[in-house]
């Protein structure tokens, strides 16, 4: 709404501007910061462990050595130790999650200790992928977007993917879509949960730019209540579009920030067209 | 027996015709257009009687015993007129006082009503003089009665671009604006630069700090009372004016000669017409119009009756893609009954209307969405004038509340994802205006309020962690809320020029609005009292010092204040504005707010204005939020300075100037940043610890009086907002740097730097 405003009194009075001002910003003490992965497939599963810098610090966050970091299947009562396979990266290939069942993540640096408990949810059918390129800047409004407005000169396309799934009506449920482009990382984060749509087939759209021929791979994820809330907060946060900016509620206990996600895979990828 | 009958003729009878009491009452106006004077006084000369002023229709009623008097009858920028009285039976005596004749506008007091403030019981009152309004330099030439008022100390602007105002550290949902007794929930055109207020159609402007009496409930901060004029009585007349940025038009008339009159006034935005015009923006739109409509009807010499009118509407659009509209509509119909010389009343039935609505078009599936807030009102009120030391005010209001929030359609179907909410909410209260002793004036009342919580639609249980545990949907009303209201204010004279006041008030509020902490806008939501939602509830003292200077040519007042404040709502961290219900992202607790106001003011010579200073702090205390501690709130503004200056250079110059400075807002900012899903994000500390920069501002004005003609005459008004070009911050946002994506700046979105404006304003008789 604020862009909005900005942009219409920019073009009534042609006098609105923009300058980098210099804003005393406290120290802060820092923390870890912990992103915990645990799929249904194998080789996915991922714990990363970095560090938060201050405000005015050049960005190269520090990534956490040495930590010991396992994940227990609280129905099986069986831990897994993961090894850190290169800096700050934490794997074991042969770790899969099982759907239905909880998980405590349990990171341990130095005398500091980290837990997190995630629900894996149980595997909900990704029927097929639809795509639709839009013209103009018509992806700048509405659900999924996260585009800016005004932002639209470059050349590439807006496109518009629809993931169409049944959601199942015995459950909240709640759903990521991890979108690469090319292989490469997609940042825009695609959440949705079934309020308002429970037991019904879902045919909202995700809107990503990209170029014809491009590969997109759409992960779409089954993720617990939780970690929903973490990455909705997590959006507004990066977007600063929050009524009431803060860190997003972490499942994480004492103070790391960051997630710890249980949750079922599927990939499906397209090429556009 | 024949010796009590003459002890009887001898002492008591005289005794009983001595105590025999008469009442003098009447309408005081203005003799060239009929127009109701609000708040003249009629002074009771060389009795220890003070005397009386007039209601906000006119109407002033006196009881004294049998006798001789003389009347004096006076009111700001009006000729003083006596008048000699033997009082021998029931009066009435309608009374038209004439302005003085000097410059059109030019503040001229007289001395019996100015210290008005010195004498009269209540605190924390102020009025805004429309002559002032039309000399202080504005935005866009445009005056404004709301934007005058807040360079009174304890009124504070919330900065460029953000609609609203805060008094006394409320919020801004916190003030009861009210046009002809009809509230307006959004008082605000183009995103705050103007006020919905056509400062042409507006007889008087009363604001009470929190302080007012009884008659008044529904916001627990301020109470701004604005009284529409009613139309020239006498002669037909236009008047307006055209700027560069709006126009408007005022009409007025007589019904009936003398009696009754009809007035309209309009006004409109044409930047919209422009960007028509150009290539680049002609599918981009920003505008707003209004139109006040008012008339009134004498059906004798008891009864009148008033229809007036509201109508404004902002439009704001976007590449023909994304619009946004917005408005207020009210109506009132008024009917004001004389029972007997001593009992007047009046009965108001009132509509009001708020709505916005957001239009996205797009090939696929064009919807709107569709918010609205609707009153219907009923209001009944007596004022009984017991005698010269007491005059009584006691009645009720009815209001029945409809919300519809968020409703979207399409072009296939309606849709309602948010619940409909409806309630009643209903205040009896009696108050008296008592002149104790000589020197003590007493004004106590009682308000009891009460708000039913309608059922029919969806409402909810909630766990600790705002996840709904259970639905609610019954016919019945689902909660019911009561609260008194005691208010009381005494103000005790210390001699001709001083006095020294204290008041406590309770107020409550069953409307809240929920605002973003960041910005405010159009679409920000009005909410009702539900079972889970409970009504605000501020309490405060004051204590005031008054004292006037060299023949009440300089006013000088002191007030502190200390108002406490309960069941105050928040977003919790992380807040989903769009979520369904939204109990799930609200947190509860208490506010607290206490100050200092200063204020000096001159009212005579040929330079007057103002200097007001404002110490204050505003705090909160939520559970849940930063880690339940005490926390700024975010209109907690520290200093507050306003200096106003209006200078009369000849008869035809007058200049002016206008120099405002606060303390920034309270913000959240970030305090370090981190990495998380391939991104970066900020890191956050804590709610509202920081500032955004200290606000100022230097306005200038000129008015230039074009020759007079018989029936018309025109002045020419120039201005500059923002005279020095100060970078005033909109927002302040956070990103990676365009040079170096390893480092991360703070960017300021500033509105405007200086904004020249001419207009010339016109008016034919």
């Amino acid at each position: 709404m604020k862009k909005y405003i900005v942009i219409s009194f920019a073009f009534l009075f042609l006098i609105s501007c923009e300058k980098v001002i210099d804003i005393d910003l406290n120290k802060s003490n820092p923390r870890f910061v912990i992103e915990g992965n645990l799929s249904n497939k194998a080789s996915e599963s991922k714990v990363m462990i970095s560090k938060t810098l201050n405000f005015d610090e050049t960005t190269t966050y520090p990534l956490i050595s040495g930590a010991l970091v396992t994940i227990t299947d609280n129905i099986l009562n069986q831990t897994d130790t993961l090894d850190e396979s290169t800096t700050g990266i934490y794997i074991k290939p042969s770790l899969t999650g099982i759907e239905g069942h909880t998980y405590t993540l349990k990171v341990v640096i130095g005398n500091e200790i980290f837990e997190a408990i995630s629900t894996m949810p149980y595997y909900v059918n990704l029927d097929s992928l639809v795509q639709e390129t839009l013209a103009g800047s018509e992806s700048h409004f509405g659900p999924g977007g996260s585009g800016k407005p005004g932002s639209n000169s470059n050349s590439e396309t807006s496109i518009q993917i629809t993931p169409n799934y049944i959601d199942p009506i015995d459950s909240e449920n709640y759903y990521q879509f991890v979108v690469t482009r090319n292989d490469t990382l997609v940042n825009d984060i695609f959440i949705r949960s079934d309020v308002g749509f429970n037991g019904s087939s879902s045919h909202l759209p995700l809107r990503v730019k990209a170029d014809k021929g491009d590969a997109l791979t759409i992960d779409m994820q089954c993720i617990d209540n939780t970690v929903y809330n973490y990455f909705f907060g997590l959006n507004e946060n990066i977007n600063q579009s929050s009524a009431t900016p803060a860190n997003p509620t972490s499942n994480i206990n004492n103070g790391a920030l960051g997630y710890f996600k249980a949750y079922t895979s599927q990939k499906e990828t397209i090429s556009i067209e | 027996m024949k010796y009590i009958t003459l002890l009887f003729s001898l002492f008591i009878a005289p005794l009983v015709l001595l105590a025999q009491s008469f009442t003098i009452s009447g309408f005081i106006n203005d003799k060239t257009n009929g127009e109701t004077l609000i708040g003249a006084a009629v002074q009771v000369m060389n009795k220890a009687v003070r005397g009386t002023t007039s209601n906000e229709y006119g109407f002033y009623s006196i009881t004294l015993p049998q006798g001789s008097y003389e009347l004096a009858y006076s009111f700001i920028g009006y000729q003083e007129q006596t008048i000699n009285i033997s009082l021998t039976e029931n009066k009435t005596i309608n009374i038209g006082l004439e302005e003085f004749s000097t410059n059109i506008g030019e503040v001229v007091v007289s001395a019996s009503s100015v210290n008005e403030k010195i004498s009269q019981s209540k605190m924390g009152v102020e009025k805004v003089n429309v002559g002032t309004i039309s000399k202080l330099p504005v935005l866009f030439g445009e005056k404004d009665i709301l934007k005058t008022m807040q360079l009174l100390p304890g009124v504070k602007s919330g900065g460029d671009g953000q609609s609203g105002f805060t008094v006394r550290g409320g919020s801004i949902d916190q003030n009861l604006i009210l046009l002809d007794d009809a509230p307006v929930y959004n008082a605000s055109h183009l995103l705050g630069f103007f006020s919905t207020f056509n400062s042409d159609a507006i007889k008087d402007v009363t604001l009470y700090k929190g302080t007012a009496p009884a008659q008044f409930g529904g916001r627990i901060s301020s109470v701004v009372d604005v009284k529409m004029n009613e139309g020239d009585n006498q002669n037909y007349g236009v008047s307006g004016g055209i700027g560069l940025i709006s126009s408007k038009l005022n009409i007025e008339g007589p019904v009936q000669k003398g009696k009754s009159s009809f007035l309209i006034t309009g006004r409109r935005t044409y930047a919209d017409i422009f960007l028509k015009l150009t290539d680049q923006f002609k599918d981009n739109n920003l505008s707003f119009y209004d139109l006040n409509a008012k008339f009134n009807y004498h059906l004798s010499d008891k009864d009148r009756l008033f229809v007036s009118g509201y109508f404004g509407r902002d439009r704001l659009g976007l590449n023909n893609r994304f619009g946004i509209d917005w408005g207020n509509a009210t109506a009132t119909l008024r009917w004001n009954h004389l029972f007997n010389s001593k009992l007047f009343s009046n009965t108001s039935f009132i509509y009001s209307n708020y709505d916005y609505n957001i239009d996205i078009q797009n090939n696929v599936n064009p919807f709107s969405i569709l918010s609205r807030i609707r009153d219907w009102n009923v209001k009944q009120e007596f004022q009984y004038f017991s005698n010269a030391k007491n005059e009584w005010k006691f009645g009720y209001n009815i209001i029945y509340h409809a919300i519809t929030p968020g409703q979207i359609t399409n072009e296939e179907s309606t849709d309602n994802p948010y619940q409909l909410r409806d309630g009643i909410e209903s205040a009896i209260y009696a108050t008296n205006d008592w002149q104790a002793t000589d020197k003590l004036k007493i004004n106590y009342g009682l308000r009891l309020s009460n708000f039913i919580v309608l059922g029919g639609s969806d409402y909810y249980t909630l766990d600790d962690n705002k996840n709904i545990t259970d639905t609610i949907r019954q016919s019945n009303p689902v909660k019911s809320y009561l609260n008194f209201e005691p208010r009381l204010s005494l103000s005790y004279t210390l001699n001709k020029n001083s006095s020294l006041k204290v008041a406590y008030t309770r107020n409550t509020q069953n409307m809240h609005l929920i605002t973003n902490s960041v910005t405010t806008n159009p679409t920000d939501k009005w909410i009702m009292n539900t079972n889970i939602i409970k009504p605000e509830i501020g309490d405060q003292v004051s204590l005031g010092y008054f004292h006037n200077l060299k023949e009440n040519m300089f006013e000088f007042s002191a007030e502190t204040y200390y108002k406490s404040m309960q069941n105050q709502i928040d977003y919790k961290d992380n807040a989903d504005e769009r979520a369904p219900a939204i109990e799930t992202q609200l947190l509860y607790g208490k506010g607290r707010a206490y100050g200092l106001e200063l204020l000096l003011k001159k009212n005579q010579g040929k330079l007057t204005g103002w200097l007001g200073y404002t110490l204050s702090r505003t705090e909160k205390q939520i559970d849940g939020i930063n880690q339940n501690q005490w926390y700024a709130a975010r209109q907690d503004r520290t200093h507050d300075i306003s200096i106003v200056t209006m200078y009369d250079i000849s008869k035809r110059w007058n200049v002016s100037a206008v120099w405002v400075y606060q303390t920034g807002n309270a913000i959240t900012f970030p305090s370090g940043k981190y990495e998380v899903a391939g991104q970066t994000t900020w890191l956050y500390t804590e709610r509202n610890g920081y500032r955004m920069p200290a606000y100022h501002r230097l306005d200038l004005g000129a008015t230039f009086k074009l020759k007079e003609r018989k029936r018309f005459n025109s002045e020419l008004s120039f201005g500059l907002y923002n005279a020095y070009g100060r970078e005033n911050p909109y927002t302040i946002t956070f990103e990676q740097s365009d040079t170096d994506p390893n480092k991360t700046v703070a960017v300021q979105t500033s509105l405007f730097r200086w904004i020249p404006s001419v207009s010339w304003n016109f008016k034919f008789k």
